[in-house]
């Protein structure tokens, strides 16, 4: 079956759902697309799958306001009618941001991403404004951390670039950036807050 | 629990995913206001839990009704264990992360021997005496019932009731008594409960031994109570409680539709204990599958039917059930399968059909390679026609064959394990490109069977047999756990007094038995001789026919009698064999 629609849901993870993996997520959202009766479109072979692609991984435990799937459909629907149909279907904590019509033939929004902006609360550990300067500086010479902006006294807002520098998960800057251990960065809820784009 | 307390913990472990609570279909309501808290558990990991059919009927009939509440628990991840142990937090349930001390009922299902230790685990994390004589009022009624309950001895000391038998009926009778009776005090509650169908109260018999150790009795222990509980049986034609699964956000072993299409088994096969467990058989009715599975399709979003039960392909209208859910959902790309095929029986033409919206390969339980043994099992196959059929099969473009053999079954011989090799070798030699998976089984003798009276073989030979197999076939070859086997044995066909056991092996470490890489076989071997039993009198003793067994007072509906008459015969071959 030819697609001949193609829609770019957005949605975010809050709460419980964050602690689903990234498959999971991928599953969780098919089998509520087909509760949702979409006019699905399949890849062809034994085992068929519903044709869509998905923002990059997110970690687990992560948030996001920014995730999105590119989703083909052999049907127009209307996108408001799908966003409402759709969300009905979703469990607690995914929320439908937007629904936009693109067009069938663009390529995959993946391969545009050219960074990600992550958020963290500094709640529950002292921070010395000095010293995480000083780290912040590090990072910024030292890794692909594009941006960091610290001056709120609440948490830190960072880029990671998806080229060059050293390549370090949002949990190593926050670990270098506060000087903690595993464990203690294991409790720290991040969040996805943009995707940047390639022209 | 409060939410920064229930993330924190879930940002510690590896996969938090199993706690979360709520899958589509989770049914959340309001604790308050809800007479009878009951809270069902799979004693194992969620992963394996969650493909559990009967606890998801019990769910869906309780949470129907006004007056109560189920939530699940399943067996927490040695990871959170140890986390919930180290910061003083009681195992809570998934729905309303309510400690589970605080449910009026906790029931928990006994599908396999080797899970025993885990609701001990379970009980105690949750802040709950693992002994029935240490709760009190204020402590949950503990409950079980599963395969397992057909000899529920082994776990008397654990466990307040077991229900025998379908749990569809006995949970709703004990819902009601429980709310009539609930503040009687605990002991007379029991009394009341026993007199519900398929009810056995432990507690309310005392058993006495003979001096070579085999049971003299088991009497109730006042005069209004039964001396036998007779098991529960429902007709299952009734009601339908299939049409809102639970739909799990992580991966599980079935992520699909389970339909169960009929309840019991048409066949006698010697061995096997589910025939007398889920006796007599009983049918759905084939329209209404039809509209459980539009039901449950369009309420879960799975893309794959399932339809289950002991052997598939002897419901009557299993043509007709495929051949309909496969023409109305191949648009949909929704496949179809089967459990338990039966190697003679089956039509290529079903399997064909199958097929063509099937991932997977052909499963054929043939238990043992000789024409002999498969007669003593009452198992007979017509080796000949599930060759041309394998042919046939072959032809069609199926590439992987699953076989599963059993090894030291009753009467067998040296050259009887050598057909296993020959029967493998005749299916290769149809197509030498064919992937056969075989796995290796060890027998072991059940309660409610017509081997309930004899030994296991001993460990020595069996990894002598499979030893020999694992040379010899040509496919991949996986051989369970021997001493696994060993231990299903003697809790299958043991009594009270290995209570004691199971208690030493969980306080020295046991859990999760049933996993290879978990299963700690030196310490249930120093459990055994701490505890001064011997593993040899319950699984190779071969018991004298006149000698009472643990499970003499559980009637399965199959009689004593009638399964001596087959026991009979099978020694009758043995001499003429
Ligand atoms: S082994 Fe299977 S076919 Fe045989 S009696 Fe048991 S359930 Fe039925």
């Amino acid at each position: 079956m030819e697609a001949i629609q193609k829609v770019k849901i957005t949605y975010g993870k809050y709460g419980l759902i964050r602690f689903i993996g990234h498959l999971d997520t991928m599953d969780t959202i098919f089998t509520a697309a087909r509760r949702a009766g979409l006019p699905l479109c399949y890849t062809e072979g034994f085992n068929p799958r519903i044709k869509a692609s998905f923002s990059p991984p997110l970690s687990l435990g992560f948030s996001s306001d920014v995730e999105f799937m590119e989703l083909f459909l052999n049907e127009t629907v209307a996108v408001d009618k799908l966003k409402g149909s759709l969300q009905k279907e979703l469990p607690e904590g995914m929320i439908i941001k937007s629904v936009e019509e693109i067009a069938v033939k663009s390529k995959s929004l993946n391969n545009a991403i050219e960074a990600a902006g992550y958020r963290f609360s500094f709640e529950g550990f002292n921070v010395d404004k000095g010293l995480l300067n000083e780290r912040k500086k590090k990072l910024l010479e030292a890794s692909s951390v594009l941006s960091m902006d610290i001056s709120g006294d609440s948490g830190c807002d960072f880029v990671i670039g998806m080229g060059g520098g050293k390549k370090m998960s949002s949990r190593e800057i926050a670990r270098n950036l506060l000087d903690i251990d595993e464990d203690e960065v294991k409790k720290i809820e991040f969040t996805r807050k943009k995707f940047f784009f390639k022209l | 629990m409060n939410e920064k307390k229930l993330t924190n913990i879930l940002s510690m472990v590896e996969k938090p995913g199993r706690y979360l609570g709520i899958e589509i279909n989770s049914v959340h309501k309001e604790w308050e206001k809800t007479d009878v808290k009951i809270l069902l558990s799979y004693p194992d990991l969620y992963e394996l839990g969650m493909s559990n059919q009967g606890l998801e009927i019990l769910y869906n009939i309780v949470n129907e009704r006004n007056d109560s509440l189920a939530e699940r628990v399943y067996a927490p991840g040695l990871d959170l264990e140890k986390i919930l142990r180290r910061e003083k937090v009681p195992l809570f349930s998934l729905e309303s992360k309510h400690p589970i001390e605080d449910f009026d009922i906790i029931g928990f299902t006994l599908q396999y021997e080797l899970s025993f230790t885990n609701i001990l685990n379970i009980l105690d994390i949750g802040n709950i005496p693992v002994h029935v004589s240490d709760r009190d009022e204020k402590h949950p009624l503990i409950i079980a019932g599963g395969p397992c309950s057909c000899n529920p001895e082994p776990m008397a000391d654990f466990i307040d009731l077991f229900v025998v038998g379908d749990g569809e009926e006995a949970i709703v009778n004990i819902i009601e008594t429980y709310r009539r009776s609930r503040s009687i005090g605990r002991d007379k509650l029991l009394m009341k409960l026993a007199g519900i169908d398929g009810v056995y109260v432990p507690s309310l018999y005392s058993a006495r031994y003979n001096a070579n150790g085999a049971i003299r009795d088991i009497k109730p222990v006042t005069k209004d109570i039964p001396d036998a509980v007779s098991k529960a049986t429902v007709d299952i034609s009734k009601n339908n409680y299939q049409a809102k699964p639970l739909v799990p956000l992580i991966n599980t072993v079935h992520n699909r539709l389970t339909l169960e299409i009929q309840r019991g088994c048409s066949n006698n096969c010697a061995f096997c204990q589910a025939r007398t467990y889920y006796y007599p058989l009983r049918l759905k009715d084939k329209k209404e599958l039809i509209d459980a599975a539009e039901k449950g399709l369009k309420n879960t979003g799975f893309d794959e039917i399932s339809l289950s039960s002991l052997s598939s392909v002897d419901y009557p209208h299993i043509e007709w059930l495929v051949s309909e859910l496969i023409q109305k959902y191949r648009d949909k790309r929704i496949s179809v399968s089967l459990s338990s095929l039966r190697p003679d029986r089956f039509s290529l033409e079903l399997v064909n059909r199958i097929r063509q919206t099937r991932k997977t390969g052909l499963t054929f339980a043939l238990e043992s390679g000789s024409v002999r043994l498969r007669g003593v099992l009452n198992k007979s196959i017509d080796e000949d026609r599930m060759l041309s059929a394998i042919s046939d099969a072959c032809k069609e473009g199926w590439k992987l064959i699953k076989l599963y053999f059993m090894i030291g079954l009753p009467t067998e011989q040296d050259e009887d394990v050598q057909t296993i090799v020959d029967v493998v070798n005749k299916i290769k030699r149809i197509n030498n490109r064919l992937n056969l998976n075989i796995t290796i089984s060890h027998f072991v003798p059940k309660p409610h069977t017509p081997f309930q009276w004899v030994g296991q073989e001993n460990i020595g030979s069996l990894k002598k047999k499979a030893g020999f197999l694992s040379r010899n076939l040509r496919g991949k070859v996986k051989v369970h756990n021997v001493e696994s086997s060993l231990l299903e044995a003697v809790f299958a066909r043991g009594d009270r007094r290995l209570g004691r056991v199971i208690e030493e092996a969980w306080r020295q470490g046991c859990r999760f038995d049933q996993w290879r890489e978990h299963f700690r076989f030196d310490l249930w071997k120093k459990a055994f001789s701490a505890q001064n039993i011997s593993m040899e009198f319950y699984a190779a003793r071969i018991r004298d026919a006149g000698e009472i067994l643990p499970w003499e007072h559980i009637d399965c509906g199959i009689s004593k009698a009638t399964f001596l008459k087959e026991y009979r015969k099978i020694n009758g071959s043995n001499t003429e064999g």
